[in-house]
């Protein structure tokens, strides 16, 4: 009994002794560490002509550039590097890389194959081992498909180097007339192409989800019957659809007034687009396929620039509801449903873009009598300012990873002269690079899915 | 009655070796407590016996009124928060402030351990002096005009006047205005490569800081499950080389280990 006390009473009292009052203190969310990625300069096996030295040398000098625009993640060495030690980690052991990417090139028969091998120095092992036949007139998407085959391996997601992106511009002006035709090149702002030749002013292209086709709207000139009956030409917006397989463009809509602001639905099937043939613009969704329409918003005040989410169940668009133009969020499947207020300052936001993931919102505000960029949580949270000082910037788009944002910046040079260019920068504002130029003013650019 | 006896030899029995348990015990709790604050060591570390773990986090309150004026990366090049001594800028006076921390020692020492105590007293002793409050009040208007400006900016970042969030009921002490101030010089050199950011993992690291503010150990006191990102968090406290010295009243808590970094909470 005594002892059965006893133990309970000590039993008890430690409790009490181990009352050490401890304080816990958040450090926060760790900053991504840069990693040193080095290429080292190709090797060459057997006979192989100054040409397709050349070719190969491009190839690296790809990758390179394409690694730099990750530079939130790598820290990459910007000339290939020579090779002096035995190419695997063992030999870099010393060095601060954490991968090396090593490149030999044999040639058999007409065939270039290329070799490519990446190590991770630091964890010793070897990431990635495969021999591919070198495309030599294609070597330039060669070379993306197989930096992106690095990029995936090391960090388990697709890149963005096979992704292009569609524009517009007005290099095809004529003096007093400003004509727009919609383009397509590379994300890095190579291998530019023109799609339409309709010799007008086409606006807001779209591209569908799996990058077969673009929707557009075009400004064209049309005859109505005025109430006293007199026939007149008025100007309409119409919306468009171009394939580009067949290269073949097809009418969608042209109601009278705006049909335009077009985006495709997740599933390619339907569109979301702005009408304004009842007086005042309002959001719409409508089946390709069947035509059929139903009304997405309904207020008194204007409507427009539709986004969606890619769940499908989340909307942002552009309203005058509250008296100036603000961003709202909606879900699109009914009318009018749980319609929020995203922005409550700026004095004019325009162009709101969703992230891939549908987190974030980017887009861009009248601030000192010039655009820029801003991003903001779906839910209306955390609003940051992206661009300062950087001229005038607009039409922001989510590249498919969401790691990037492309946009236009207008510098004005003089009072009749500006130009206007395609910039891409990452999800925290910094610019990446500059990706047209002299290319006439380039709008709304559209990073494909 | 002979059942009766026998209950009176039980009780007897069982006041004495009640009072001899007692008396055992009270010297044990001494003794334990000596040893424990002598030698700093900590006998009762596993996690199950830790009674008291206040989680403090200084908080930020953001009131839009304007469009940003700074941009991340503006932002992020700026310098790091203000001390947190100074993160009282809203406080109105700072001698009401006094007094309501003078309460709050009062109602936290009812559940606080000894050595708390006797830190929370020897505090109360030596009570916020003029010079304290000179300072502060320099501090202040110094603090005061730098947000007028910012206010008048359109962009402003108060230090938390908490309306929101659980710091409300945080008191601001010597000890956690200190501790608070040390994520400052451990975020800049917290970084991960980027598989690990994903995970979504968390450690705990328990730091013991001498006087000069050099830190003396540091252990995990929770692992992540992942030994690279542990040795990372530890690698970023090494890379501190010393943190601000500590005052006298809080040295004891602080060579003890009473602090844990969370990384990332």
């Amino acid at each position: 009994m005594k002892l059965y006390i006893s133990i309970l009473c000590l039993i008890f009292s430690f409790p009490v002794l181990a009352q050490t009052s401890l304080t816990i203190v958040a450090v926060g969310d760790a900053e991504q560490q840069e990693e040193k990625i080095a290429f080292i300069e190709p090797k060459f096996e057997g006979t192989i002509n100054s040409a397709e030295r050349k070719v190969v040398s491009d190839i690296i000098k790809i990758y390179i550039s394409d690694f730099q625009f990750y530079k939130h993640l790598f820290d990459v060495i910007p000339q290939p590097i020579t090779r002096t030690i035995a190419a695997d980690y063992s030999g870099w052991k010393s060095s601060s890389y954490r991968y090396v990417v090593d490149t030999v090139i044999n040639k058999d028969k007409a065939t270039l194959n290329l070799e490519l091998k990446v190590f991770d120095v630091q964890a010793k092992s070897e990431l990635l081992s495969d021999k591919s036949t070198v495309n030599l007139r294609n070597a330039r998407t060669f070379a993306h498909t197989s930096a992106n085959r690095i990029y995936r391996r090391i960090t388990g997601k697709d890149s963005i180097f096979l992704s292009k992106i569609v524009f517009t511009s007005d290099r095809t002006s004529k003096r007093r007339e400003t004509k727009k035709e919609i383009y397509i090149m590379d994300f890095d702002g190579e291998r530019k192409q023109r799609l339409t030749y309709s010799n007008s002013m086409i606006i807001s292209p779209s591209l569908s989800p799996n990058n077969d086709k673009i929707l557009y709207s075009i400004i064209e000139s049309k005859w109505r019957k005025s109430s006293q009956g007199k026939i007149h030409k008025v100007k309409n917006i119409n919306l468009y659809l171009y394939d580009l397989q067949s290269k073949q463009k097809k009418l969608i809509s042209e109601l009278d007034g705006i049909n335009s602001g077009a985006i495709f639905t997740q599933d390619g099937q339907s569109i979301y687009l702005t009408l304004s043939n009842l007086k005042n613009a309002d959001i719409y969704k409508m089946h390709l396929a069947s035509g059929r329409k139903t009304r997405v918003t309904r207020h008194f005040a204007d409507d427009v620039d539709p986004h969606i989410n890619a769940a499908g169940d989340l909307m942002t668009f552009l309203s005058g509801r509250s008296g100036k133009a603000m961003i709202y969020t909606m879900d699109p499947r009914s009318v009018e449903k749980d319609v929020k207020r995203i922005s409550y300052v700026g004095r004019f936001n325009a162009a709101p873009r969703f992230s891939p993931d549908g987190k974030e919102i980017v887009f861009s505000s009248w601030v000192d009598n010039r655009f820029d960029l801003y991003k903001i949580d779906s839910n209306g949270n955390n609003l940051v300012r992206l661009t300062k000082n950087f001229g005038s910037n607009e039409e922001p788009w989510f590249s498919p990873d969401g790691q990037f944002i492309v946009f236009t910046s207008q510098r004005v040079l003089s009072r009749k002269k500006a130009v206007q260019n395609i910039y891409i920068m990452n999800r925290e504002g910094e610019i990446i690079r500059k990706i047209t130029s002299k290319y006439g003013k380039c709008y709304t650019p559209r990073w494909s899915n | 009655m002979i059942e009766q006896t026998n209950t009176f030899y039980q009780e007897d029995n069982l006041k004495k070796s009640m009072a001899l348990a007692i008396g055992i015990h009270i010297f044990i709790i001494i003794l334990a407590y000596f040893f424990q604050t002598l030698l700093g060591i900590d006998w009762f570390q596993n996690k199950s016996s830790i009674k008291e773990i206040e989680i403090i986090q200084s908080s930020v309150r953001v009131d839009v009124v304007a469009m940003p004026k700074f941009t991340v990366q503006e932002l992020k090049k700026m310098d790091i928060a203000p001390p947190a001594q100074d993160e009282k800028t809203e406080e109105a006076k700072p001698s009401v402030d006094n007094s309501k921390s003078d309460i709050e020692f009062k109602k936290k020492s009812k559940k606080v351990n000894l050595s708390n105590l006797l830190s929370n007293l020897s505090k109360k002793k030596t009570a916020k002096g003029k010079k304290n409050k000179d300072q502060s009040n320099k501090n202040l208007t110094k603090y005061r005009n730098q947000l007028q400006k910012v206010i008048l900016e359109g962009n402003k970042v108060s230090a938390g006047t908490s309306l929101v969030g659980d710091s409300l009921a945080q008191e601001k002490t010597e000890f956690n205005s200190y501790v608070a101030s040390l994520p400052n010089f451990v975020r800049p050199h917290w970084k991960l490569p980027s598989y690990l950011m994903e995970k979504d993992l968390k450690c705990r690291i328990r730091v013991f800081i001498g006087a000069n503010g050099k830190i003396l150990r540091s252990q995990i006191h929770e692992s992540s499950g992942v030994n690279e990102f542990d040795q990372k968090a530890l690698a970023s406290l090494k890379q501190v080389s010393s943190f601000p010295s500590p005052k006298r009243e809080i040295l004891a808590r602080v060579t003890a280990g009473d602090v844990i970094l969370g990384f990332p909470l």
